[in-house]
């Protein structure tokens, strides 16, 4: 996410070959297939204690997820716990230094930083999360259909992943601003382009071995019908790296929508978003410094405990990685 | 590969190569200028409406002149090929506000924007590449973390947050730079440099960053192989093995990760120029968007595309070169 382009955004780097392949044991994904009932118990087991094994050796990773989930739940519970209402205005508080009735201070037009923070943190996670999810179920379908098919339609997907590519995510949102209105809209539609090939190219490779492995070609032999073998055999299959990839791409979506609504090319006002208050703050930063450094700390925090996280979690499921 | 080892590759396989690559850029190439012409078709209200304002929409024999003059009222397939025969002449039209050719403005323009992303490339390959190499030789040192510190850091800083702050700080310290501005070589090369200091680290900060974990990762991938091994059990110097065995092979993958990077650094050059008012592509591109102004836009869109996707090109022809495994 290049950022970018940067936003991109960054785009994943190829390291090593694109074609590390889990061969894995695929004995326990056939197990799931058609297991009987009283197995079930001993899955749900195994998932709790690889979460286990994750806090044990990674702390880090433990305590970064503890970070993220403490800011997802101040962004959702603010309102609540007594932030204050971001659009209030109260005249003595017009660029207030950060004190007791206002924690980080007031902006321009006399608001709450801080009540201002808490909704623009709901708002830039929000449109995160809802932006990466999405990219991430078409481009790992895309993906997915592309690598087990190939052929003509295999050729095609890549393409047009290549056209996708070759927009820097900042050119294609100032496109995205032009068509369709500046607005919470045209940032999801950037991101979700400039991040659909990215799952695309992360889900072919591992789908194209998979493909070969035995344990699908002994459920097509059976009868499987396509969509069945992507997602009972393919998918889960060719799921960590798409994981990794996910973390990645939510940092990268919080880097874009800060970007764009930083250039005015995002969320409008009055709504607040982390981009859109360090524009307003930017304004402003030699009487009230305050207005600017806040959403700026925040929002590097925030990216910076999610791409610790990716890695934490790559080092975590790549055992090539973990003992380095 | 054959297990045969390392046999050279003929003139033949490379020109096939080059020749595979470049068609499949132009692909890219013809796609992007297809998506920018779809997308501006379907900007709301449309072209005239654009070029007269909201009221003009009153006058339907206003607008059907202006669309007669910009062959609008052609067939779609028309006005498609008449645009892509201009764009591939150079032809990119005329500012609707400014009335001057988009292509010489672009031109113009453009040598900011390459002299930034130039010196951000400098900046990453010149502070990255060492201390990636370090870090990788002595894993696990003082050197290592503090190097996967900052790259981590480094990573997590967006360009527009860390402008700002440097903006901040250099101005109520009065550190003595410039914090806005273009200064031009011609008007002194050392006030000129200054000039470009503060944009160039703030937007090569993550590109460093980003050489840095990927040449340490490859330094470290190739501390592995076989052959280092070897050269370590002839008896050869760790230096040695180091610098000639290792640093070589592990340095290949940097061409690609340039290429890689010149992505962001072109979406980047959009913030960095609004930010420092320097008077470059990307600033153009978001002053066209501001103000409505479609054929700069979609000329500003394809050609940071279009640079994209040629130093993607050179990248991989470079890596082909450099590296004698590569598959074809």
């Amino acid at each position: 996410m290049a950022t970018g382009d940067s936003v991109r955004t960054r785009k994943p780097v190829p390291v090593a070959s694109t074609e590390t392949v889990p061969t894995a044991t695929p004995s326990r994904r056939l197990a799931s297939d058609d297991e009987p009932l009283a197995l079930m118990g001993t899955r749900q087991r195994r998932h709790r204690s690889s979460i286990r094994r994750f806090i044990s050796t990674s702390p880090l990773g433990t305590l970064t997820t503890f970070i993220l989930v403490a800011a997802i739940v101040i962004a959702i519970l603010g309102p609540f716990i007594g932030t204050g209402d971001p659009e209030e205005i109260s005249p003595i508080a017009m660029f207030a230094s950060p004190s007791g009735d206002f924690p980080m201070g007031g902006d321009y037009l006399g608001r709450s930083v801080l009540a201002r923070l808490v909704y623009g943190l709901r708002i830039s996670l929000a449109l995160a999360a809802a932006s990466a999810l999405l990219a991430a179920s078409v481009g790992t379908l895309l993906g997915l259909v592309s690598g087990y098919f190939g052929g003509v339609l295999d050729e095609l997907v890549m393409r047009f992943t290549d056209i996708l590519f070759a927009f820097p995510t900042i050119l294609l949102g100032l496109l995205v601003a032009m068509v369709l209105n500046p607005g919470v809209k045209s940032v999801i539609f950037t991101i979700v382009i400039a991040t659909i090939p990215v799952f695309a190219r992360v889900a072919r490779g591992p789908t194209l071995s998979v493909r070969e492995a035995e344990y699908t070609i002994a459920a097509r032999v059976i009868g499987a019908t396509p969509p069945r073998i992507l997602f009972r055999y393919v998918l889960p299959n060719v799921s960590t790296p798409l994981l990794v990839q996910l973390a990645f791409t939510l940092s990268g979506a919080l880097i874009a929508e800060g970007a764009l609504s930083f250039l005015g090319l995002g969320v409008q006002p009055p709504m607040p978003s982390l981009g859109s208050l360090l524009r307003d703050g930017k304004t402003y930063m030699e009487i009230a410094p305050w207005t600017m450094l806040f959403p700026g700390v925040t929002l590097a925090v925030a990216i910076l405990a999610i791409n610790l996280l990716g890695d934490e979690l790559q080092s975590f499921t790549d055992p090539r990685l973990r003992n380095k | 590969m054959s297990s045969g080892g390392y046999t050279p590759l003929s003139q033949e396989t490379m020109s096939r190569y080059i020749a595979k690559r470049t068609v499949m850029a132009l692909i890219t190439i013809f796609g992007v200028a297809t998506i920018v012409f779809v997308a501006m078709r379907l900007v709301p209200g449309g072209f005239a409406a654009a070029l007269l304002g909201p009221n003009a929409v009153q006058q339907p024999e206003v607008v059907a002149a202006i669309e007669e003059k910009y062959g609008l009222d052609q067939p779609v397939f028309v006005q498609y090929t008449l645009w892509l025969g201009n764009a591939l002449r150079g032809d990119l039209g005329e500012s609707l506000r400014t009335h001057s050719s988009v292509t010489s403005e672009i031109v113009r323009r453009s040598l900011i924007t390459i002299e930034l992303t130039l010196l951000a490339t400098l900046m990453s390959l010149v502070i990255g590449i060492p201390a990636g190499v370090i870090a990788a030789i002595r894993r696990n040192s003082v050197a290592d973390i503090t190097t996967r510190t900052v790259s981590l850091v480094g990573l997590s800083i967006p360009d527009f947050v860390l402008g700002t702050i440097l903006i901040y700080v250099v101005s109520t310290r009065h550190i003595g730079l410039p914090i806005s501005g273009y200064i031009s070589p011609s008007d002194g090369i050392i006030d000129h440099l200054r000039s470009m200091v503060l944009p160039t680290f703030t937007l090569g900060l993550i590109t460093t960053s980003v050489v840095m974990r990927v040449i340490r990762s490859s330094v470290v991938e190739v501390l592995g192989e076989p052959y280092v091994i070897t050269a370590r059990a002839k008896g050869l110097h760790p230096r040695d093995v180091a610098l000639h065995h290792v640093v070589r092979a592990a340095l290949i993958p940097t061409v690609t990760i340039v290429g890689i990077n010149m992505g962001y650094l072109l979406g980047g050059a959009v913030i960095v120029e609004e930010l420092f008012s320097l008077p470059g592509l990307g600033r153009y591109a978001l002053t066209g968007i501001l103000n409505r102004d479609y054929p700069v836009a979609q000329g500003t869109v394809i050609v940071g595309a279009l640079m994209f996707v040629l130093a993607n090109l050179a990248a991989d022809i470079a890596y082909a070169y450099l590296d004698p495994r590569i598959k074809y």
